[in-house]
Order: C-alpha cells, then sequence, then structure tokens
C-alpha cells in the first residue's frame, strides 16, 4: 500500500466547515425569506415557492408577488453580492500582502460609481452600465496601485493614501455628474445613487448573476497561487509562478466583480474588508479554503444585513449604513490589535 | 554547475555589474563575497532569474533567460534574505510551496507532494514546528524553513542572499553545516556573505567581487589572501593561519 502523508490532516475538518457553511447560508436564506414587513406565515411563503416548484395549490396573487417576485430575487442578489465582495477583498488582500486594503479602499468602488453614473447620465449605448463601471473601477485600481508602487512594491500606507486620494477624486466627479444632470437623468442617477437591494428584480438577478457565480467560481480556482503570491512576489517568482499574469488576473476579475455589483446595488462598504479576515480567523490564511470561505460568510452576512435594512422600520434602511454600524467598529479593532505590526 | 560568461547587469542606466565571467563547480559550496555595493544581491538575482541580463548565464547546460519561470524553478532554487511575511501560514504550507513548479496550478498538491514536504521536515528536524505559524518563528527558525522551501524545489542548484546574516552565532554554524552536508549529497550552493571567515572556514570555493567585477575566483584558501583582503579593504584588516584555517582578523 502506497504511503500517506499525515501532514494535513485538518484540511478534511475544514472542508466540512465549508459544507457547514454553505448549509448555514442556504438555511440563512430561507429563513430571511419569511421576514419581511408584510406579515405572511411561514406555510403561506413555503406553499408559494413550492407551487413556483410545480405542485401544491395556487398560492394568493398578493403573497405571489411579495414572496416570488419581491424576497426571494432580492435575497439571492444580497447573498451573490456579498460573496463577490467579500472574494474580491479577499484577492486584494492577499495580492498585495495587506490587510488593510479591498477594492472600495482603493477606489475601485468610487470608479466603479462615475462609470455608471457616466452610463447612466448619458445614456452611452456602447458602454452597458456594467462595461462602463468596470472601465472606470479598472481605472481606479491602475492608479491607485500606480501611485502606491514604489520599485515594485506597494507598502500598506502608500496603498491607504493612494486610494483615500483616488475615492476623493472619482466621489468629486460623482457630485460634478449631479450637479450636471438635466432633471429627468438627475432623478435615475440620484436612485441609482440610493442603492441597495431594493426594487431587486429576478431580471436583475439573471442579468449579473451568471457572471458574479463564474468570476467567483474561477478565482476560488486560483487559491493556491494566490498563496504563492501572498508569501511575496519575488518568492512567488522564484518558486516557478508567472506572476504578472496571475496578479492581472486574480485582480481583473475582484475588479470586475466589485464593479458589476457596484452598478446594480450601489457602493457597499466594508464586506469585503471584513468578511476576509472572519474567514481567516475562522479557517486560516490558506486561499484554497479561505476564498470560498469568504463567498460564503460574506454572502450570509449581506443577506442578513439587507434582512435588517428592509424590516427594522417601516421605510427602508440603506443597507450601507447597516454594514458600516458593524463594520467601522470591527475596524477600529482590528488597527488596535495590530497596531505594532501596520505601523512599524 | 553555474557558468556565466560577460554577464551586464544593472538598474535603469545604472550598471552594476560590469562584464562578470565565473565558473561555479558542481557539488560544492561556493561563496559569493564582497564588500557592500559590490553586487553581489544584484548577482544573485540574475542568476535566479528574477532580474534581466545580457551575456550568458547557464545553470546545469540551460540558459536561465530561456526557460519559463517554471522551468527555471526546477533548475535553481532561491532562498531569499528572510522577511516578515503580512499572513500567518503554517511551515508545512510554507514548505509545501517548494513543490509549486511540479503541481498542476488548478488541482493543487498532490499525496506524492505532500510525502515529500513531510520527509524534508523531518530532515531538517523541524517537524515538531510543523503547525506553528511562520510569522511566529525566530529568524533561525525562518531561515530553516525557507531553506526547507527551497529543498522541495529538488533542484541541483541553490542560490542563497546572506543566508546567516540573520542568525546568531550558534545558528550560522549548524546552516553551514547543513549547506556543506547538502553539497556533499550533490547539490550545488552558491551563497553571497560579507563575513570573510565564512568562506574560509566553510566554503569550497568563492567568488569576490569589488564594484561590479570580479577579484578574482577559485578555492576559498587561494582567494582568501592578504592581497586580495587589502585590494578590498585596505590596511583595515590582515590575514593569518590559525591550526589550518585562514582567519581574517582587524589589523
Amino acid at each position: 500500500m502506497p504511503r500517506l502523508s499525515v501532514l494535513f490532516p485538518e484540511r478534511r475538518k475544514k472542508r466540512l466547515i465549508l459544507i457547514a457553511l454553505l448549509i448555514l447560508l442556504i438555511v440563512t436564506m430561507m429563513v430571511t425569506i419569511t421576514i419581511g414587513v408584510y406579515p405572511i406565515s411561514v406555510q403561506d411563503v413555503y406553499l408559494t415557492i413550492f407551487r413556483h416548484l410545480g405542485f401544491g395549490s395556487i398560492p394568493e396573487l398578493t403573497y405571489d408577488i411579495i414572496v416570488w417576485e419581491i424576497r426571494i430575487p432580492r435575497v439571492i442578489l444580497a447573498a451573490l453580492v456579498g460573496g463577490a465582495l467579500a472574494i474580491s477583498g479577499a484577492v486584494f488582500q492577499g495580492v498585495f500582502r495587506n490587510p488593510l486594503v479591498e477594492p472600495y479602499i482603493m477606489g475601485v468602488s468610487s470608479g466603479a460609481a462615475v462609470g455608471a453614473g457616466i452610463a447612466i447620465m448619458f445614456g452611452l449605448m456602447i458602454f452597458s452600465l456594467q462595461g462602463s463601471a468596470f472601465l472606470f473601477g479598472v481605472l481606479a485600481a491602475c492608479i491607485t496601485y500606480m501611485v502606491a508602487s514604489n520599485k515594485r512594491e506597494t507598502p500598506l500606507v502608500n496603498i491607504i493614501l493612494a486610494g483615500i486620494a483616488v475615492t476623493a477624486l472619482f466621489d468629486a466627479v460623482l457630485a460634478i455628474l449631479k450637479t450636471i444632470a438635466p432633471y429627468g437623468k438627475l432623478q435615475d442617477l440620484i436612485f441609482w445613487l440610493m442603492g441597495g437591494f431594493g426594487g431587486t428584480k429576478w431580471d436583475d438577478v439573471s442579468a449579473i448573476g451568471i457572471q458574479l457565480l463564474v468570476g467567483m467560481i474561477i478565482t476560488c480556482f486560483l487559491g493556491w497561487q494566490l498563496n504563492l503570491l501572498a508569501i511575496g512576489e519575488e518568492d512567488a517568482r522564484s518558486l516557478g509562478l508567472q506572476v504578472g499574469r496571475i496578479k492581472t488576473l486574480l485582480l481583473g476579475i475582484a475588479v470586475f466583480l466589485t464593479s458589476i455589483s457596484v452598478s446594480t446595488v450601489g457602493i457597499i462598504a466594508w464586506v469585503g474588508l471584513i468578511m476576509p479576515h472572519v474567514s481567516r480567523m475562522l479557517l486560516g490564511p490558506d486561499h484554497r479554503i479561505l476564498l470560498p470561505a469568504s463567498v460564503l460568510i460574506g454572502a450570509i452576512f449581506l443577506v442578513l444585513c439587507d434582512t435588517i435594512a428592509r424590516t427594522l422600520i417601516s421605510a427602508e434602511i440603506p443597507i450601507s449604513i447597516i454594514t458600516s454600524v458593524i463594520g467601522g467598529p470591527y475596524l477600529l479593532y482590528l488597527i488596535r490589535r495590530n497596531r505594532s505590526l501596520y505601523f512599524r | 554547475m553555474i557558468t556565466v560568461k560577460n554577464c551586464i547587469s544593472g538598474y535603469g542606466n545604472t550598471e552594476i555589474l560590469h562584464s562578470i565571467s565565473f565558473i561555479v563547480q558542481p557539488g560544492i559550496v561556493c561563496g559569493l563575497f564582497g564588500p557592500n555595493g559590490s553586487g553581489k544581491t544584484t548577482l544573485i538575482k540574475c542568476c535566479c532569474g528574477s532580474h534581466p541580463y545580457n551575456g550568458s548565464i547557464m545553470i546545469d547546460g540551460s540558459e536561465i533567460k530561456e526557460l519559463s519561470p517554471r522551468e527555471l524553478a526546477r533548475v535553481v532554487a532561491y532562498v531569499p534574505q528572510s522577511h516578515n511575511p503580512m499572513f500567518p501560514f503554517s511551515v508545512k504550507e510554507v514548505v509545501l510551496m517548494g513543490r509549486n513548479p511540479y503541481i498542476s496550478p488548478i488541482s493543487g498538491p498532490k499525496e506524492e507532494d505532500l510525502i515529500r514536504t513531510e520527509d524534508i521536515l523531518k530532515d531538517l528536524n523541524i517537524i515538531d514546528i510543523a503547525d506553528n505559524p511562520y510569522t511566529e518563528l525566530s529568524g533561525g527558525q525562518r531561515q530553516l524553513v525557507i531553506l526547507a522551501r527551497a529543498l522541495n524545489q529538488d533542484t541541483q542548484v541553490m542560490l542563497l542572499d546572506e543566508p546567516s546574516s540573520a542568525l546568531d552565532f550558534k545558528n550560522q554554524i549548524r546552516l553551514w553545516k547543513l549547506l556543506r552536508k547538502l553539497a556533499r549529497n550533490g547539490k550545488t550552493i552558491f551563497a553571497c556573505t560579507h563575513d570573510p571567515n565564512h568562506i574560509s572556514w566553510f566554503c569550497d570555493s568563492a567568488v569576490i567581487m569589488k564594484t561590479g567585477t570580479i577579484l578574482t575566483y577559485g578555492l576559498s584558501k587561494e582567494t582568501i589572501t592578504k592581497e586580495n583582503m587589502t585590494e578590498l579593504y585596505g590596511d583595515l584588516c590582515t590575514v593569518e593561519e590559525m591550526k589550518n584555517r585562514v582567519v581574517v582578523i582587524p589589523a
């Protein structure tokens, strides 16, 4: 019998945790579908779902619309966007070896928002909303990266400072767009800027769901290479990695996922920063596990945040407020705990 | 075996290496020695393919700039100066990364790679710390882990950048003895150092650099001489023989 290694007994356990997280996500979605401002009994919610799966009796029309047309697409979109933002954050942190970066901090979200804003304002047919958001997201990432890098390295403080500047720049452009927008377009723009998952339709889910899902799956397969990058570029190169190619691919997908999310639901801060940290604490730094874990934990987190946003008071609370209320204090805690590591 | 012929390199418009040529024989520990700024690190980086050069650097018969990163990583392993990593990868995870040139990028390491990693951890006596986070190791342990990772690449030639500079006296001696053992088992070790005594005590041969050129190369005894030390350091130090070993001491 061939010899088996006893070196990684915990990988099995970690895979089980991933499966547990997947089940937790499904349960979270199933439960949050039953919660809403309009009271519908759990039984009626599931009768409606069963009906759409092809069996059971025809439900009441109001229930049908609220459960099938409003709640379910919204919960699914929240899960997809949460996963996409979280995995993008994990990729940025790994590639830059910097636990304090994510697409939002590097200005990618603001860039994507400007791109989406321009598409709405000028109705450019060639650039769809998402295409334009992606283009400007890439632009923002490139500016931050080029400003921050020094001798092939991107020191932690440089990235954060460059990110602040780039974010300010694109936020200003967005403000200018609002000022010069003609009345009809202004309404569209403001409505879009409010963001959030309110008014999500099945069309939204089918339009971006596949793109987000494919992006996330490809990224999960790049976990081993991301491990090498996370050790250091010089090390990764000497271990035989095509550093430039892999780095561009990973960052490209992360910017894509962020831009697509921003163009659909607006800027949602903190998910990309915090979810990878939570996953790392739970399962360690191995990106082969960390990337899928970030997706699942990010999805669970955003579904819960969105449920609070839509049910806490009768009006809808912007979801970024919810994520910031949780994310701000957590970042403070993180910096406090690791201050000797971050600011040496 | 490393064969360098008319190698020229630098940064931007500044030429650091001025047409360098030398040979490192297989199966020995060869030291690369010279004062700060003489171009040691640049030369090591050229040899491991992470810095562009003109001229020729052949390792085991292959011109290294013509190899893909993956092919190169099967020919030569590079041990960088130890650094502070950001993420707490465990020791075994770091050592496993040395198998990368043989691992399919999509499916990841196979059983065989895990077994090799386990054996190397045992060989270097670091199996006890296999589960510890790499970020929390002492300098000596960290250097051993990076060395284990390079061994896991299973190359004939290993390049080391100041392998003992971050280590205390005990660990320095241990490391050099380990490198000698590896050379006896057939590896070619090319390590830069700025301590001339490390050359005469631990290395079979040496390449001595001065401001981007080769001052001399050959057997350690023939290179660490009064003339060469005077050439490098003026009258700062003197060379004496003690118990059949050459020692460089302050004048």
